[in-house]
């Protein structure tokens, strides 16, 4: 089973204290431990706050934890690892490069050889071959995110950290983009840690969703997700039985914590 | 039932053709020229104002024709162009590295922040003395004027744009791998380019601004110098015609930054429509 294969993020007692200058520190997670098995995706849900993307900044090395640690591959993270993929909501995509450009970037600066036709396989992959000299600004919102994605992959991460990487899209687009990533992931099957707040997201794409407390975040349930791979297309799944009932167990969990905000 | 067919009227609704636009923008601006230049000639031709004070179009353009064929004119834009382009190569250079140094360290950014701001508050006129005192009269003392003005706006500028580089980008190249040198080059500076041009634009007007300034206070060449020299004669056409030559010089400065800038930021949004 899953939970055989090996550690590839480890997180262990891992606590964080944010200290605004005049104000009251605040303790964003506390005694956060937990796996992520090689090649598996895991979720993080939790309410607004509870210091979901501060795990993603531990774990890539951004930031360090004031207790605890986190581990990549058996070793203790210490500092910025150039070996993850990150995404967030923003595409983060340099407004002054091609949408090729900005795929290339990264295999750019590691001095890759062949990154042209690299970066131009990937943009292939999530359908952009026709927009690969559009800047920016004349892209759409799901257009930008499809060139994250490709840049995000194309240079072949140890390690992918998902910071609600849809979360600033419109649902028709949200639910393409998921499941092009699902289909690049099934190539080669990276490591993902993804942040979401969106249940059905966190079902259709993990093999576990870890439920987070309110602040301080802990990890109040780990919910395994057994569907079978490759996934049906997330409006499918969302109508079968097994889905609805995964849905409800996370939703239980989740429910209290997330009623102390709303 | 009927159905609706595209009315034919709809194209009266659309926006004219950019070309036309473009012309008839021309033919105003011409015509503004011509009215201001009509009621000028006219004012002093019907004896209101006298030619003393405020010359006339005839006795310009004269003045300026009578320059021209000496090849006066063209000496005297030839230095003052050449001090204000060798004063804004410099100054945009100097400012430029400066302000993408102390954007990477904030410690002396801190600790310089309040003198720039000082120093750039100083009316240059006032330095004007202790400039010719150091550096006499000659083409020197224009452009270390101009320097003291072109400077502080390429380093508060650059500064500001170096510091607000969009914080995704930065981390996202770090954590690709990019080395300080890649985050330099390839995300600070092109980054920071319409900040950088934002000052350069105003930077070659200063620079102009700050040559004349200087050739008015003290010099025997140059722009400033002739229209110093021609209303200390009383030759207000004189006067007249070498402001006419610096707004020439001054417009061809920005055009030419224009285009430039419109070369570089292909990439900005409101530029490729232009």
């Amino acid at each position: 089973m899953r939970q055989d294969r090996p550690a590839k993020i480890r997180l262990h007692d891992v606590g964080i204290v944010f200290r605004p200058r005049g104000r009251e520190a605040v303790v964003a997670c506390r005694d956060v431990t937990f796996d992520v098995p090689e090649g598996a995706i895991v979720s993080i849900v939790g309410p607004s706050g509870c210091g979901k993307s501060t795990l993603l900044n531990i774990v890539s090395g951004l930031l360090a934890p004031s207790r605890g640690r986190a581990e990549v591959d058996g070793k203790v993270v210490t500092g910025v690892r150039h070996d993850v993929g990150y995404m967030f909501a923003r595409d983060g995509m340099m407004p002054w490069r091609t949408a090729l450009e900005n795929v290339e970037f990264g295999l750019e600066v590691r001095k890759v050889p062949n990154r042209r036709e690299i970066a131009r396989e990937w943009l292939r992959r999530v359908g952009l071959d026709r927009f690969e000299g559009h800047y920016r600004h004349e892209l759409s919102q799901g257009m930008r995110q499809r060139v994250a994605v490709a840049r995000t992959f194309a240079i072949e991460p140890n390690i992918l950290l998902m910071d609600e990487p849809f979360g600033a899209l419109d649902s028709q687009t949200r639910l393409l983009l998921q499941e092009l990533f699902l289909e690049v992931w099934e190539k080669n099957k990276r490591t993902v840690l993804f942040v979401t707040h969106d249940l059905h997201e966190a079902i259709f794409l993990s093999d576990t969703v870890l439920v987070s407390t309110n602040r301080p975040g802990r990890v109040k349930s780990m919910i395994p997700v057994d569907l079978p791979r490759p996934r049906l297309p997330p409006a499918e799944l969302a109508v079968a039985p097994e889905f609805r009932d995964i849905y409800s167990r996370i939703w239980a969990d989740l429910k209290d914590e997330v009623r102390a905000f709303a | 039932m009927t159905v609706a067919s595209a009315p034919e009227d709809l194209a009266l609704a659309a926006e004219p053709d950019p070309g036309i636009r473009y012309r008839r923008v021309l033919i105003a601006r011409l015509a503004v020229v011509a009215v201001v230049l009509a009621v000028w000639q006219t004012v002093v031709g019907i004896g209101w104002v006298a030619p003393f004070w405020i010359s006339s179009p005839k006795l310009v353009a004269q003045e300026l024709w009578s320059e021209i064929a000496s090849g006066s004119l063209f000496a005297d834009v030839a230095i003052t162009v050449f001090e204000a382009l060798i004063a804004f190569v410099i100054s945009s250079a100097l400012g430029i590295i400066a302000g993408l140094l102390l954007a990477r360290s904030p410690f002396w950014d801190d600790v310089l922040a309040p003198l720039v701001l000082a120093l750039n508050s100083l009316p240059r006129i006032a330095l004007a003395p202790l400039i010719i005192l150091w550096f006499g009269i000659g083409i020197t003392a224009k452009v270390v004027t101009a320097f003291t003005l072109v400077f502080f706006i390429l380093l508060v500028n650059t500064l500001g744009g170096a510091k607000n580089v969009d914080n995704d980008i930065l981390t996202i190249a770090k954590l690709m791998g990019a080395s300080d040198r890649d985050i330099l080059w390839k995300v600070t500076l092109p980054s920071t380019l319409p900040w950088i041009f934002a000052g350069l634009n105003l930077g070659l007007t200063y620079s102009l601004l700050g040559v004349i300034v200087a050739e008015i206070l003290s010099s025997n060449q140059g722009l400033g110098f002739v229209i110093q020299s021609s209303a200390a004669t009383f030759n207000t056409a004189g006067v007249f015609a070498g402001l006419i030559t610096l707004a020439f010089v001054a417009w061809v400065f920005s055009a030419l930054m224009r285009y430039v800038e419109a070369r570089l930021l292909r990439w900005k949004p409101s530029m490729t429509s232009a």
